[in-house]
């Protein structure tokens, strides 16, 4: 399918489910995939495995953080 | 198995879930009674993955209860307890706040605003990150990168600005039907606004009228989701915010 052009409306049905998604979802959930939630092709909600709704600037800090915990305790990031 | 709780009801405007009504995993939902309320319910597999399917299953059984006329008080998604009892112990621990909860929701359901840039291109232009089309090697690129930084930030201000404006306006035209609102976190940082209002139900129309009154701009648009339960007013007063459904258990 060819992307949409870059003045096309963004998708309803997209913003009425991460609507869905932020209403009935909160941080507490444990979750066994990842889903990402994508506004004209930018990851705006990403639920990832440890526990979070949350943008994917925390997503990614908190992976930041937690490599580098894990480099001062003197263990290697995990993969 | 688990009990998975969906809502719960008021019991005497309310009999059971319809008999062909599936909640998450096409389990049938059913009800349990204590109180003054009754709680719909299913069966579900013991650490339940989180996925759009069951997210959709949860609000369309929550949604099911609020066609009964009554308004139902939304669990949040995830809300799962090892047997009925202990979903039974979970609600009595809370039993005065649920109960006043689900009395003060009665006759009010949620609406809710979001508050959009316009266009894919908008949205594009205000994503954070290392702008594309500049030659790192070339002479005056870090001054370029740098100016585009800024205007990358003054267009950012710009839709802020601009979606206060809307904000306001929208506030303006619908504030007659208006019993209480929610502003829900910033969940991304791009300038999405998710405002929640909850609204006496007779007024849903003309809610969603005077919504529609107010203009769109070229920068902004704005969607109008509901009648939905009051996901967004369900604090039970313990330390959760109560802005994604009632919260009883971790």
């Amino acid at each position: 399918m060819a992307p949409a052009p870059d003045d096309d409306e963004i998708d309803t049905e997209q913003l009425v489910l991460g609507d869905l998604l932020h209403h009935v979802l909160d941080k507490g959930v444990v979750i066994s995939g990842t889903v990402t939630i994508s506004i004209a092709d930018i990851d705006l909600l990403v639920l990832d495995l440890r526990l979070l709704l949350s943008s994917v600037e925390t997503a990614v800090q908190r992976n930041v953080d937690r490599t580098l915990n894990q480099l001062s305790a003197g263990q290697g990031p995990s993969t | 198995m688990t009990t998975h709780l969906y809502c719960v009801l008021p019991t005497e405007r309310h009999g059971d879930p319809p008999s062909d009504l599936r909640g998450i995993d096409g389990a049938r939902v059913r009800s349990m009674a204590m109180g003054g309320l009754v709680a719909w319910i299913s069966d579900a597999e013991r650490g339940m993955p989180v996925s759009i399917d069951g997210v959709r299953a949860h609000d369309a059984v929550v949604e099911a209860a609020l066609e009964t006329g009554a308004t139902p008080v939304p669990a949040r998604f995830g809300q799962e307890f090892v047997s009925d009892e202990a979903c039974r112990g979970a609600l009595e621990s809370y039993s005065d706040s649920v109960t006043t909860l689900l009395a003060d929701m009665q006759g009010f359901v949620e609406m809710t605003l979001i508050l959009t840039p316009s266009t894919r291109r908008m949205i594009r232009d205000l994503e954070p990150g290392i702008p594309a089309m500049i030659d790192s090697e070339r002479s005056g690129a870090g001054r370029e990168y740098m100016e585009s930084l800024r205007a990358r930030e003054a267009a950012t201000g710009s839709v802020r600005r601009s979606l206060d404006s809307l904000d306001k306006r929208l506030t303006d035209a619908t504030k007659d039907f208006v019993r209480r609102r929610a502003v829900h976190d910033q969940v991304t940082r791009l300038p999405l606004r998710t405002i929640s209002h909850l609204v006496p139900r007779p007024d849903v129309a003309n809610y969603k009228a005077a919504a529609f009154s107010v203009a769109s701009t070229t920068e902004l648009r704005f969607l109008v989701i509901g009648p939905r339960a009051p996901y967004s007013f369900c604090a039970l007063g313990n330390s959760d915010t109560g802005l994604h459904g009632m919260k009883l258990a971790d």
